[in-house]
């Protein structure tokens, strides 16, 4: 249920935060840099004078279209693979599960540390990084689940009536297949805010003035002892979304996974 | 067991292959020329002429169609030989052999420490399920699982090292200063282990055969030491080579902050720079140890988990 | 109960097992036997097994006996002159990168920032005009010839006597080693006089010939012993002068030296020096705070002002800047190839608030000129200042107007916008090219930025990049704005790192004026003209000339901090309880 408020709470400032009464995010404003917290600045400003809680909140956005487009990718991939992989079963099968053997041996973030590394620093190049490497330990997992669909008798009752690939994966494959997916991918999306922002804070990721907490964490690092507030506010952000997400992918897994639900109690 | 361990082996070649090529066209799909890259190190201030570019090209190889040259890559690579680092043009191989010793040594304290923490910790709340230790415990791993390393490995230099004094703040060398990389690199870990570990306990406590033996009328402690805890643990196991990633991810940003020469720093410096040898080769060598410590997990799996050494049917 | 119990280990075995795979991998995997080891840790052989390599791995301690002891062994193979140094405290020093190899045909800076490497001339700590140093006095007989005399009674790491022959050999060597060395000298012969005199004749004239001795890879080398010793054994080779001899040094991350008790300035009250690499400013900082190291190299003003408030700890800094903070206006942009562009550009950006900035008082200074007053004054020159009402005015003369109503300026149905560059190291780049970006927005032109790696400098990618570099070059203002703003790429250096592609006749007559000059005063004259030009043209947007500020622990004794980043630690400085 606080998973389900944060991450509502997030999304929301998030998708708003454009027109809420905030001071422009990116504005400099030198006289006023590294000002304390105060009634009109509720907390503070940073280095350049800009307003810390409207970057906070600005930062929702970037983090959260950031997962957005990253899950998005990957979760394309993952299906397209995991689908063909457990549906059509054969070479094709081997194959692609071999791949994604081989790819699991790269860790993630190192992987998408590397790609991004070639390409260049920029967000979207680190969006495509992370979106190229997380899609592999779930196509894995759709593909167990396909697999079990596949092997349901009304599946199999469909097949025998001449039913064609497509409509059977659409009609009965996808329903089954949906519940899992929900949950890895609100579970997931912790992993990939903590991931970007690592990126970010390494300065790999997004270019400034770009509002993003992981960017923001790395421009406060020489304030580490004169203004710490700039550094703890996009970490507590950061761990805020991500406690939320992770609640929240608990929270469904124990709606629509029964089996763990009885087991957790 | 044979037949398993014949045929984990067999394809180990191939994924070793794999490795290879996806390590090779990452290399390549950088854009820039390396013999260009490597002569603007040597000179900074000068750009390199035309004929100095092809000279170095020609020498490197790298006139070579691509085919050519990955097989020439990979037979070296099988020699340990990895290239040479664009800005110290040592050898890439060298390099990340001298750095492997801190990053084992990081890794294996975290990893240590993680189980030290997660294991007692997941059986304590499994046992208590809905009390305050288990309400506190769950608490402890969503927090540790969520809480950013960067953040909290600065947070604490300043209350360990600077305000407390206990500890020294960075380097490399005495085992105290191995004591706080490894507690920001471990609290990750030790979240999703605990998290396991009680998940499995608690299903294995619910499992008819746990059922069985309670109503044989054998102890709590008993039930839950002689059969939950071995099974429980299994899964943790399987994770070993999860966990490994999850460590050696980390590590490349713990390592950055605590100045911790290792495979990590390197990578981070690699990165930055566009030292594509050395990236090509870390990410490669990496991928090596992560496969094999997953193949050895999964084969100390079987032979722990009688189970799965005789296969399901039979339990 | 007896086979349950060794069952419920084999998990724990298990997990041990993979520990130990992991390990043993650490140990062997790439390091293939045919490789040469890395030059600079050659005398630390790689390790094979893991238990057997952790006393043999880097350590950096703080513990004053063990390290002594080490040094002390380490000094038997490489320094027998040295005496025992077991009383005596070890300095532990953090510096930002320890990149270059010690040997100064290698680059030289590490060696000389460390007090081991000496050159024939050291640059002056209060206007950096070149003072003695293993050379007694320089006499420029004509226009082609130069007679130095050398210091007597200075010895190499390895006991032998630097006579002129030595000198005569080391140059050479570097000539022979290094072409932009030999291109920056253009020696033609260096006679050995007596003992302690040479005479060294140029291709052309070289009136600044001893500035151009202090160059950090033109420091004097044992050059029988460097080329004996071979690729990868220079420490062993004792070829150095300094007051500390290297004993151990392991490229990006640690590097150790002892006393040199034979040391012709006399012997340091140091048992030796340790130096860290810690890249990373804030871990520098938190390490000196944390009693790690007793001082470190290079922190930023907000680390300055924590030390400053810590009561066991001072910032420590000469006073004025030696490096510029700048940005390279890129000529072969279209953007900025219109000047009343460039100029509209320059005036729109408050350089001098952007100084305050990333260069508040304490840490650096404003820099209206390229180069600061303590190398050259220029009175009557200066750099057009802010203006946005006059920045506006040019915008709309060179055909820029808001036409349509987006808050930024276009001409054609083109918007203006440029890209501002920068690399992250510099804490600086990045803070200016946001600031930047800001002020542009006010004057309607749409900036963006690019934090990526230096190099990008070389591509054509940007209008204007951030850059940090040391303009006291050899002490000669004209050496300095050649490099930057010069195009021939002649012997002089000129143009070297002209990144923004200026190019301007008269510019390179001034410079040009200078060749044969040997007259302080005329050449600051000639600096000054050629200055005017960079200034007005907008050849380059000079922010700031940065102090290189050291965090020291109190225990430091007699810390003398020397304002280029030539030379950190001399023989004096010392170590109190």
């Amino acid at each position: 249920m606080l998973g389900l408020f944060l991450v509502t709470t997030l999304l929301l400032a998030g998708i708003m935060a454009p027109w809420l009464p905030l001071d422009d995010p990116t504005e400099i404003n030198l006289p006023d840099r590294l000002l304390p917290p105060s009634a009109e600045r509720l907390l503070g400003t940073d280095h350049l004078g800009r307003d810390t809680f409207s970057r906070i909140v600005h930062g929702a956005r970037m983090t959260l279209l950031a997962a957005a487009v990253t899950l998005a990718l990957s979760m394309t991939i993952a299906l397209t693979v995991g689908i063909l992989s457990g549906y059509h079963g054969g070479w094709p099968d081997t194959a692609l599960m071999g791949v994604v053997d081989l790819l699991l041996a790269f860790p993630s973030l190192i992987l998408a540390l590397a790609v991004a590394g070639a390409l260049g620093p920029g967000l979207f190049n680190v969006l495509l990084a992370a979106g190229a490497v997380w899609w592999v330990g779930h196509a894995r997992i759709i593909r167990g689940v396909t697999l079990g669909a596949r092997q349901m008798e009304y599946v199999t009752a469909a097949r025998a009536a001449g039913a064609g690939s497509r409509r059977i994966i659409l009609r009965h494959i996808a329903p089954n297949i949906l519940g899992p997916i929900v949950v890895i991918a609100s579970l997931d999306v912790g992993w990939i805010i903590l991931g970007i922002a690592g990126l970010n804070f390494l300065g790999l990721g997004a270019q400034p003035p770009t509002p993003e907490w992981g960017a923001m964490l790395n421009d406060a690092r020489p304030h580490l002892q004169t203004a710490p507030r700039l550094l703890l506010l996009p970490g507590a952000a950061i761990f805020v979304a991500v406690l939320g997400f992770n609640l929240l992918g608990d929270g469904l897994r124990d709606l629509l996974d029964p089996r763990t639900a009885s087991s957790r109690g | 067991m044979v037949a398993y361990l014949a045929r984990r082996l067999a394809t180990l070649p191939l994924l070793l292959l794999g490795i290879s090529a996806v390590s090779f066209a990452l290399l390549n799909l950088a854009p820039g020329d390396p013999a260009e890259i490597v002569l603007r190190q040597r000179n900074p201030g000068q750009l390199p002429n035309p004929a100095e570019v092809a000279a170095l090209r020609a020498e490197l190889g790298l006139d070579a169609p691509l085919p050519v040259q990955y097989v020439r890559w990979v037979s070296q690579a099988l020699t340990g030989d990895l290239g040479r680092s664009y800005s110290t043009e040592r050898p890439v191989g060298a390099q990340l052999a001298r750095r492997t010793v801190p990053t084992a040594l990081l890794t294996a304290a975290a990893l240590a420490l993680a189980l030290l923490v997660a294991v007692p910790m997941g059986i304590l709340s499994a046992r208590r399920r809905g009390s305050a230790v288990d309400t506190v415990a769950r608490l402890a791993a969503l927090v540790g699982a969520a809480a950013p390393s960067y953040a909290l490995a600065y947070g604490l230099i300043i209350l360990f090292a600077v305000k407390l004094s206990w500890l020294p703040a960075l380097g490399y060398g005495s085992p105290a200063q191995v004591v706080l990389p490894a507690i920001a690199l471990s609290l990750a870990p030790m979240a999703q282990l605990m998290r396991l570990i009680r998940a499995s306990m608690l299903e294995t406590l619910g499992q008819d055969y746990i059922r069985t033996a309670r109503a044989k009328g054998l102890s709590e402690q008993t039930v839950a030491f002689r059969h939950a805890l071995r099974n429980a643990l299994l899964p943790a196991i399987g994770a070993t080579g999860v966990n490994l990633g999850y460590l050696l991810s980390g590590a490349v940003i713990v390592e950055t902050i605590f100045t911790w020469p290792g495979l990590g720093q390197l990578m981070v410096g690699a990165a930055l720079t566009r030292d594509y040898p050395v990236v090509q080769g870390f990410v490669t060598y990496i991928a090596v140890v992560v496969l094999l410590v997953n193949l050895a997990a999964d084969i100390a799996l079987r032979v722990a988990d009688p189970r799965l050494r005789f296969g399901r049917d039979e339990m | 109960m007896r086979k349950l119990s060794i069952r419920h280990f084999k998990p724990a075995m298990a997990v041990g097992f993979g520990l130990v795979l992991l390990l043993v991998m650490a140990c062997g995997a790439p390091a293939a036997p045919s490789e040469p080891a890395p030059p600079a840790a050659a005398s630390n052989p790689q390790p094979t097994a893991p238990a057997a390599s952790a006393p043999q791995q880097p350590v950096a301690t703080t513990a004053p006996a063990r390290q002594s002891e080490q040094s002390s062994a380490a000094e038997q193979r490489t320094a027998p002159a040295a005496a025992n140094v077991l009383d005596r405290p070890t300095l532990n020093a953090g510096v930002i990168w320890l990149d270059s190899p010690l040997d100064p045909v290698l680059g030289g800076w590490v060696a000389s920032q460390s007090g081991m490497s000496e050159n024939l001339f050291s640059l002056s700590p209060t206007n950096f005009k070149p003072e003695p140093r293993l050379a007694t006095e320089a006499t420029h007989v004509d226009p082609l010839t130069w007679e130095i005399k050398l210091r007597s009674g200075v010895k190499f790491h390895n006991g032998a006597e630097m006579d002129a022959a030595a000198v005569k050999a080391s140059l050479e060597r570097t000539i022979r080693l290094s072409e932009a060395s030999a291109d920056s000298l253009g020696i033609d012969t260096i006679v050995v006089n007596d003992e302690q005199t040479i005479t060294i004749t140029t291709l052309e004239p070289r009136p600044t010939l001893p500035g151009l001795l202090t160059a950090p890879g033109l420091a004097i080398t044992d050059a029988d012993a460097a080329d004996a010793a071979g690729e990868g054994n220079f420490i062993q080779a004792g070829a150095l002068t300094g007051p500390y001899v290297p004993t151990e040094y392991i490229q990006k991350e640690r590097l150790s030296s002892v006393a040199n008790d034979d040391y012709w300035g006399g012997a340091p009250p140091l048992a030796g020096i340790e130096h860290v690499a810690i890249p990373d400013t804030n871990s520098r900082e938190l390490a000196l705070q944390a009693g790690d190291i007793d001082i470190a190299v290079n922190i930023s003003p907000e680390g300055a002002q924590t030390i400053n408030a810590h009561p066991d700890l001072q910032a420590h800094t000469a006073g004025f800047g030696t490096a510029a903070v700048l940005w390279w206006v890129n000529f072969e942009r279209p953007a900025l190839a219109d000047p009343l562009v460039r100029r509209a550009v320059s005036l729109a950006i408050d350089r001098e608030s952007i100084a305050g900035l990333v260069a508040p008082a304490g840490s650096g200074s404003f820099a209206e000129l390229l180069l600061p007053e303590a190398l050259v004054s220029c009175p009557g020159v200066n750099a057009p200042g802010y203006d946005t009402a006059q920045a506006r005015d040019l915008l709309a003369e060179a055909g820029y107007v808001d036409t349509d109503g987006d808050g930024f300026v276009d001409k054609d149905g083109q918007p203006l916008e440029i890209v501002i560059g920068g690399y992250p190291q510099r804490f600086q780049l990045p803070i200016m090219a946001e600031a930047a970006q800001a002020m542009l927005a006010d004057v309607g032109i749409k900036a963006e930025v690019l934090i990526t790696e230096w190099s990008v400098v070389k591509e054509p990618g940007w209008d204007l990049f951030g850059w940090y570099n040391n303009v006291v070059d050899t002490g000669d203002p004209i050496l300095n704005i050649s490099k930057f703003v010069g195009v021939s790429a002649d012997a002089s250096g000129s143009g070297a790192n002209n990144y923004g592609h200026f190019h301007s006749a008269e510019l390179e007559n001034i410079i040009s004026s200078a060749a044969d000059v040997s007259d302080t005063r005329q050449r600051e004259e000639i600096a000054c003209r050629a200055l005017d030009i960079v200034a007005s043209e907008t050849a380059l947007l000079p922010v700031a000339h940065a102090y290189l500020v050291y965090g020291v622990n109190e225990r430091v004794a007699n810390f003398e901090p020397h304002p280029t980043n030539l030379y950190f630690f001399d023989h004096r400085i010392g170590l109190g309880e």
